[in-house]
């Protein structure tokens, strides 16, 4: 038998400093109608959407919990409060966000990566926005970047009635329910015609309070020839009663427009992460996920892009890392409904300490999608035999003109890489580190530069389980 | 144009993937010519064959071919095939399941349009396996499957051979040979040219095949375009002075 | 007309998103079910097994099936074979290629909706090779499950050839002890339907398994495969080859499962699967899963789906043969590299000869 050291829940402390909830309103917690009423008023929704919640809710207590996917038994819903609003109005000044609520951030890297790289900038604390603000320059190409509610309500309140859930009903599942039901929070971007933004925007959410749930929807639009990039990055502190994300995320491409949608996911591990993203894409646009899955005690996460138009394309590229205490079933669907369209999913996970990670995915080529092409590759990191890594991948051809292929392997790290690491002087477990972060750079050299030395830090701290 | 003309290519101008390969090349292949196209690598002398042949990856966006005074620049690759133009593969195909013998024996029916007697054909192919120096159990082995480099360029002069077509085109046929090899394909490609009056475009950057072979023309191509046609005297300056005097010529 | 009843049948072991219709398949049965045929062509004087070494043994249509074969009345007909320790020692040897006795089953049905068991047995050090033939014709569907039990240092090839013209639901389970190797090859070439489990347990230390399945689906076929290799020793191998070809309307499911269970370390799995669709209106689904609970294994899937290649058709073009001629050449060297494994005469002649028929073309040699 080969030694092994194996490593405790590692630290996370950079991300688990928390502050009490000096929140001005929190709802009781459970779900029912008169929750749901009273976070409608609370929010000043229009009237459907007071009735497309009260619809929603409908649905989540009709759809039952998914047979297949980890066990969500640990969830009770009854014990999850589905707003916390925090004790703040939202600014567009970090000077203006409460001290706490700042502190946080400022730990978190937000404004400082705002100042360096970033477009524009939301901060999601709990169940609102607290702070939202857009570059003067690109606001002045007409890029609308601003919180949900305002969207709901302002000018462009018809436009969001239009697209929301439309492409992620309620109908779709439980937490798809769920969100309809109770969701807030969350950003509106609207990208106007041939507009081109060169640097990203990022929408980062944290949940503080314990116990609580975070429903935040996102609404992105890009109009026909726009290019946009967007970042997401989540996080919280651990408690010892089981939090909740249901998020909601929904892209629309337009026509030879192309967004790349990218997510650094570090809840923490008491987090039931139920999140739903989707994309539709319209004649020759393009889709480009970027996923790195490294919180959460359970994750369902499966990017859904729909290829519409003709010559529409997608690209999924993710990691997954499953540590002790962590079952992360993450992937990705796509569906061909368009000749000439592609799609091409490269995927890396990493499982250890009892950690289970599950690569799930669909590729469906409808009748429609002639000589289309679809490419899967997933490849899985064993690092110990206590752990658990599946691999499900499905296909579904109706068209002879196709051209699919899949490949998957499963394996461990090689001892002769480990062996000549440390024959040039590398530590056994700085060696294993290195070989997991090169393992995943397939994500990391998609990510801007700061992005990729948080994620390949988030990949030490679990390798190693400690800071430096 | 001679009553004699085979293959005519009139200012042919090809993309790969909308990239302009060939810029207007001409050419003239008369029946029972023999030419032979030289120049450096990357040139887009196997352009040339496999635009001729149709390949779909290669489109034609200018220029016209001519063969057997038919226009057929349009024309299916199969329709160019039972027509009598035969392409060699550099890298042919390697079939599981079908053996060598019964690939020669559908293609050949299929441009005869009727069976052919089993007996007659296996006498005739075991004749030129012999010929090529092939161990005759290659007929009854898959096609090209485990066939190394020299017997896969025998297996394309096999099916040259039993096809019996009006103009070959040879692409890189002699590349990666030993001397013997070259020397057992060249004694086919000889047989070619005799028994079947076939009319040859040699496209190679070596000259060791064409020591035996009787050449009528030698045409130079650099970067996508014809930079000089000659006898068979050109092949020898070539082997001498290599492409270095063209290809200073094209950036002057 | 008996009673019709409806089952889910071929469980994928680890079930995914239920939109899919890929976590099962409801099939539809008679129940007045009689004996199918059973002819066992060659003497075999071992004798039969223990009855209690079969009980343990899983299929991969799953034990919903098991009304069909056992009931209440146990309608179906029971055949068994036992091969015991070969005196000539060299017979055993794996690397001689030929399995020492080999024994050939035909099975046909005998009315509406008939049923069969047969049960392998390959004592140790035995090496045998079982090709079973379900034959053409016949009045009506068959279930037949075959239970193969390969005992420590074993070598045992079942061949299964389907030739039927209705539905056939095949259903297999083994197990393999320690060293012991199973050789599965399955040819489908019949007009009829096929739903087809094959579950292997690779319990023993070093077992090791090997599966080739050809299939062509036509017309209206349906093809249904539930593929599961369970690798529960150290050192245990698992090689998965699926080819096949579909047509017109054919409607094919592949589910293959590897499954490195936890102590399985040192494991190797491999499944690949190439799908020819020459069909407009063809629907291939296709689920290749690893699962996997140890770190030291070598797992690894890889998958072609669509029509011929833009080079492959070239090839064939430049050589004056169109794109219809090209697949048929394709559908049939597809085929035959497997048929030509049977390494038995006179049933790769009978392939052969089903193909020519099924595929429609001339296999007169003039």
């Amino acid at each position: 038998m080969k030694e092994k050291t194996y490593v405790e829940d590692i630290d996370r402390n950079i991300y688990d400093f928390k502050y009490d909830d000096k929140d001005a309103y929190k709802l009781k917690a459970g779900l029912t109608p008169e929750i749901v009423e009273q976070l409608s008023a609370e929010k000043h929704d229009p009237e459907w959407m007071r009735q497309f919640r009260l619809d929603s809710l409908k649905l989540y207590n009709e759809i039952p919990v998914p047979d297949w996917g980890p066990s969500i038994e640990g969830l009770n819903i009854d014990n999850i409060v589905t707003y916390v609003r925090p004790n703040t109005n939202m600014k567009a000044d970090w000077k203006d966000v409460p001290e706490d609520i700042k502190n946080t951030f400022e730990r978190l890297g937000i404004p400082q990566a705002e100042r360096k790289s970033l477009a524009g900038v939301g901060a999601q604390y709990d169940s609102e926005l607290v702070y939202h603000n857009v570059r003067e320059e690109v606001a002045a190409k007409g890029v609308v970047y601003t919180d949900m509610e305002s969207a709901l309500n302002g000018e462009f309140a018809d436009m969001v009635k239009e697209h929301f859930m439309k492409l992620v009903t309620p109908h779709d599942h439980k937490f798809a329910a769920l969100h309809g039901a109770v969701w807030s929070g969350g950003s509106f971007v609207y990208v106007p015609k041939g507009v081109k933004v060169d640097i990203p925007l990022q929408s980062y959410f944290r949940l503080n309070a314990a116990g609580a749930g975070q429903f935040e929807h996102t609404l992105i639009i890009v109009d026909e020839g726009a290019d946009l990039h967007f970042i997401e990055g989540c996080s919280a502190p651990k408690y010892n009663v089981a939090n909740l994300h249901a998020g909601c995320v929904e892209l629309f491409v337009g026509k030879n427009a192309k967004l790349r949608y990218s997510t650094i996911e570090n809840w923490s591990k008491n987090m039931y992460n139920l999140n739903t993203k989707r994309a539709i894409v319209e004649e020759g646009g393009t889709i480009e996920w970027v996923s790195g899955s490294f919180g959460s005690h359970v994750s369902y996460l499966y990017p859904m892009s729909i290829l519409k138009g003709k010559g529409s394309r997608m690209e999924f590229t993710g990691v997954t890392f499953a540590g002790k205490g962590q079952n992360l079933d993450t992937g990705a669907k796509v569906v061909h409904a368009a000749p000439d369209t592609s799609s091409y999913m490269n995927t890396r996970s990493i499982s250890k300490d009892g950690g289970i990670s599950t690569f799930r995915s669909s590729v469906v080529v409808t009748k429609e999608a002639e000589n289309s092409k679809s490419a899967v590759s997933c490849q899985s990191l064993m690092l110990d035999s206590i752990s658990r890594s599946d691999t499900i991948p499905a296909m579904d051809v109706r068209t002879r003109k196709a051209n699919i292929g899949h490949e998957a392997q499963i394996g461990s790290i090689s001892d002769e890489a480990v062996f000549y690491l440390m024959s040039r002087g590398m530590s056994e477990e700085d060696a294993r580190a290195c070989i997991v972060s090169g393992f995943a750079d397939n994500v990391s050299k998609e990510l801007p530069l700061e992005y990729a030395l948080e994620m390949n830090n988030l990949i030490r701290l679990e390798m190693k389980g400690s800071i430096g | 144009m001679s009553d004699n003309q085979l293959l005519t290519v009139k200012n042919l101008h090809v993309n790969v993937e909308d990239k302009e390969i060939l810029h207007g090349v001409d050419l003239s292949i008369g029946t029972g010519e023999t030419h032979v196209l030289m120049g450096p690598n990357g040139t887009g002398k196997s352009t040339l064959g496999y635009a001729l042949m149709g390949n779909p990856r290669y489109t034609v966006t200018e220029g016209e071919i001519w063969f057997k005074g038919q226009n057929i620049t349009e024309e299916a690759v199969d329709f160019r095939a039972k027509s009598g133009m035969f392409l060699s593969f550099q890298n042919p195909l390697e079939v599981p399941g079908v053996t060598l013998s019964s690939f020669i024996r559908s293609a050949l029916e299929q441009k005869t349009g009727k069976r052919i007697r089993l007996w007659d054909f296996k006498k005739e192919l075991e004749k030129t396996m012999e010929l090529l120096q092939m161990d005759p159990s290659y007929a009854e082995r898959d096609l090209n499957v485990g066939f190394s480099g020299g017997e896969k360029k025998k297996a394309e002069i096999l099916q040259l051979l039993m096809l019996k077509p009006s103009l070959a085109i040879l692409d890189e046929t002699d590349s990666g040979l030993d001397v013997d090899a070259v020397r057992t394909v060249s004694a086919g490609i000889e047989a070619y040219q005799k028994t079947c009056d076939g009319s040859l475009l040699i496209i190679t950057h070596s000259t060791k095949i064409l020591e035996s072979l009787s050449v009528d023309y030698t045409h130079v191509m650099v970067e996508g375009k014809m930079i000089k046609t000659g006898d068979a005297s050109l092949v020898d300056e070539i082997n001498r002075e290599g492409f270095g005097r063209y290809e200073n010529e094209k950036t002057e | 007309m008996g009673q019709i009843e409806e089952f889910k049948i071929n469980p994928l072991p680890s079930i995914t998103w239920n939109w899919l219709r890929l976590n099962d398949v409801n099939v539809k049965w008679n129940m007045d079910i009689g004996p199918c045929n059973i002819e066992i062509k060659e003497d075999n004087n071992e004798k039969a097994k223990d009855a209690d070494i079969w009980g343990d043994i899983k299929t991969g249509a799953g034990e919903a099936a098991d009304v069909i074969f056992a009931g209440e009345n146990g309608k179906a007909n029971v055949a068994a074979l036992s091969f015991g320790n070969s005196d000539n020692a060299e017979a055993a040897d794996s690397n001689s290629g030929v399995c020492e006795k080999v024994v050939h089953v035909d099975i046909t049905s005998n009315k509406t909706s008939s049923a069969g068991v047969l049960k392998i047995h390959g004592k140790e050090n035995s090496s045998v090779s079982v090709i079973e033939t379900f034959g053409k014709g016949g009045n009506g569907s068959i279930a037949f499950r075959t239970l193969v039990q390969a005992e420590k240092n074993s070598r045992v090839r079942l061949v299964q050839i389907f030739l039927e013209d209705q539905t056939l639901l095949n259903d297999v389970g083994c197990v393999c002890e320690e060293n012991a190797d199973l050789e599965v090859l399955q040819i489908f070439a019949g007009k009829g339907n096929l739903y087809n489990g094959i579950r292997t347990d690779l319990k023993g230390d070093k077992a090791h398994t090997e599966k080739s399945i050809g299939y062509l689906g036509q017309n209206k076929q349906v093809v249904d495969i539930n593929l599961v290799v369970n690798h529960l020793g150290k050192k245990t191998g698992s090689e998965i080859q699926v080819d096949g070809t579909l047509k017109d309307e054919a409607e094919k499911t592949f589910r293959g499962t590897i499954d490195f269970k936890n102590g399985s370390s040192q494991s190797v799995g491999a499944e690949t699967e190439n799908v020819l669709l020459l069909g407009d209106n063809v629907v291939n689904k296709t689920i290749p899963v690893i699962l996997c609970a140890e770190e030291d294994v070598e797992g690894s899937h890889g998958a072609t789906i669509g029509e011929l290649d833009e080079e492959t058709m070239f090839y064939f073009a430049s050589r004056g043969i169109d794109q219809e001629l090209a697949e048929d050449i394709m559908t049939k060297g597809k085929m035959e590299v497997l048929y030509r494994k049977i390494n038995d005469e006179v049933t790769e002649k009978l392939v052969e000869e089903q193909l020519a028929e099924v595929m429609g073309y001339d296999r007169e040699e003039v």
